[in-house]
């Protein structure tokens, strides 16, 4: 009797011991848990940003390299009136002395080159390992290459395009507008281009992994993907009308925050896992989104 | 859908599908002869009249308007006068800017014409104020690109007096004469097609991305999805009945008058001469 008393007595104080320290144990693993994911969530976004900013300043220095040439060449023909022949020369030596740039294009306003002359436009490109050299005959002050500048009267990137001579290569083409004095008037003169490939952007972009599932990806001013994991998309979907097709406002919040170029990271549902997911968009001539693992 | 439902050869006939774009202007293919039936804008068929070449509308497939302007609101634009001076995009050719200037006109206004490309990149970039644009097609991808409906103010023509209905289906007058049954059939044939797809949309869809695949065209389900929807909605407006495949005499007159008012056609043709439904009605008779 005094035994089975004792028995009960233990147990009793061992239930009470247990559980009053199981909800305290409890606490300091949730707390543990919470602060650190918490930190690991914030060292996964850091090293997102991080990769983010690296990725989007390597762009930068390329793209800035590019974006050089057809400045340097329009600033030249603001001050000078060369002959086709030495237009010519200078096209070919700017595509034959940079890697990156696959064509360029020297093209003047209607009647720019004289009265018989509605159209001059000379473009150079790489083709075979060799330089190329063609005019337009068609009407280019149309084209978006032209236009946007010309009407903008400032440079501007265009928006991506699969190349003419092969499909398969995505191309963009910066374009600078110069001007020349007429009776004491500023007046376009005409649009310098360089056009490049944009498969090592491509390949930049890609190559960019944050834990298990975290990923980067590119879209145009416009919103057209020109890189994502899933490849059908490129080209093909705008992040708009992604969201579209998934009813997902949240998407579209990202695609408005990465086409303007603003900071901070935003929580959007992943393209490809269904997950909630936060985003980081990136300021730059394009949208670069920087997706932090689970 | 006509086609590869084998509409066409149920109805006898066996046709090749012509691609279009602006580099392949079908009122050029059907002038010329190289094709047998075309899609004409109604302004743009009335022209070819007065130009002699006599087309003869078949069947009218989109009974409104799809052309507006669009502009952003934060250039400040909300009413059509807020476009006074301001540059404004609008699709080359004489005929094609009929409308636009008609609409300027009835406001007063002389906004700085802008020739568009076949994008509406400048307009994104606000390089124009406000921009040309088709409801079914431009008007969305503005919206796919990251534009909300509110942040845009539209201009639809047709909600300003100005509805000039779009494309129909023409043939040559040789062609009439010569096989009225082969037209009679191809609009039959035609018409059913667009039932099966509006019947079938996702089965359509297949179909439409299966051929922009095929011709390397980027191209958006979401987007084909949308021109799917609207071109029913221009097909059958809810708030007019029983006008499908029938050109409204006062829609011909309407537009006739103002392509002769902005003498862009030098005579108008009369409307018996012009539209002959498919019941296999002789010209003129």
């Amino acid at each position: 009797m005094k035994k089975n008393l004792s028995i009960g007595l233990s147990l009793k104080l061992s239930l009470l011991i247990l559980t009053s320290i199981g909800p305290i144990f409890a606490a300091v693993f949730a707390y543990n848990y919470v602060v650190s994911r918490r930190i690991v969530v914030r060292n996964l976004e850091k090293s997102a940003r991080n990769l983010a900013l690296a990725t989007v300043n390597r762009i930068d220095t390329i793209l800035g390299g590019v974006e050089k040439v057809p400045q340097n060449m329009a600033a030249l023909l603001e001050n000078l009136d060369p002959h086709d022949r030495t237009l010519e020369k200078m096209l070919r030596a700017v595509v034959r002395e940079n890697w990156e740039i696959s064509g360029a294009t020297i093209a003047f306003e209607p009647y720019g080159r004289g009265p018989q002359r509605k159209k001059c436009a000379l473009y150079a490109y790489k083709q075979g390992g060799r330089v190329h050299l063609t005019r337009f005959s068609y009407d280019y002050f149309y084209r978006d290459w032209y236009q946007i500048p010309r009407e903008l009267g400032r440079p501007i990137w265009s928006e991506p395009y699969y190349g003419a001579a092969d499909f398969n290569t995505l191309m963009a083409t910066y374009s600078v507008p110069f001007y020349r004095r007429e009776h004491g008037m500023r007046k376009l003169a005409g649009v310098v281009a360089a056009d490049i490939s944009l498969a090592w952007l491509q390949q930049t972009a890609s190559a960019i992994k944050i834990a298990k599932t975290g990923y980067a990806f590119l879209v145009s001013k416009n919103g057209t993907f020109v890189t994502q994991p899933d490849h059908n998309l490129i080209m093909n979907e705008t992040i708009f009308s992604m969201a579209a097709a998934r009813n997902d406002p949240s998407l579209r919040a990202l695609g408005r925050k990465m086409i303007r170029g603003a900071s901070g990271y935003v929580p959007f549902t992943s393209i490809h896992t269904g997950n909630t997911s936060r985003c980081l968009p990136t300021a730059g001539p394009w949208g670069c989104c920087t997706r932090a693992g689970n | 859908m006509a086609l590869r439902r084998g509409i066409y050869r149920k109805h006898g006939i066996d046709l090749t599908i012509l691609p279009g774009g602006p580099e392949r202007p079908s009122q050029t293919f059907l002038a010329e002869g190289r094709a047998d039936f075309g899609i004409l804008g109604l302004s743009i068929a009335i022209s070819m009249r007065d130009r002699g070449i006599r087309v003869f509308n078949l069947a009218q497939m989109l009974q409104r308007s799809p052309l507006m302007l669009v502009a952003k609101k934060s250039s400040g634009i909300r009413t059509p006068r807020d476009l006074d001076g301001k540059k404004v995009g609008l699709w080359g050719g004489l005929i094609n800017q009929a409308q636009p200037w008609a609409f300027f006109r009835k406001f007063h206004i002389t906004p700085r014409p802008i020739r568009q490309s076949y994008t509406v990149n400048l307009f994104l970039r606000d390089g124009v104020a406000a921009a040309s644009a088709m409801w079914y097609n431009e008007y969305h991808t503005i919206l796919m690109s990251g534009l909300d409906p509110d942040e845009l103010t539209t201009f639809f023509f047709n909600r300003y007096g100005f509805d000039f209905p779009e494309d129909g289906i023409y043939a040559l007058e040789d062609t009439f004469n010569r096989d009225p049954e082969l037209c009679r059939s191809f609009v039959k044939a035609s018409l059913e097609g667009w039932h099966c797809a509006f019947s079938h949309p996702d089965e359509t869809l297949d179909v439409i991305m299966e051929n922009l695949h095929r011709a390397r065209i980027p191209a958006s389900r979401v987007h084909q999805r949308w021109m799917l929807d609207r071109t029913w909605d221009l097909m059958a407006p809810k708030d007019v009945d029983g006008t499908e495949g029938m050109l409204r005499e006062k829609d011909y007159l309407q537009v006739s008058r103002i392509l002769f008012e902005r003498g862009l056609i030098r005579k108008t043709t009369a409307f018996g001469e012009f539209f002959h439904p498919w019941t296999g009605r002789t010209p003129g008779k």
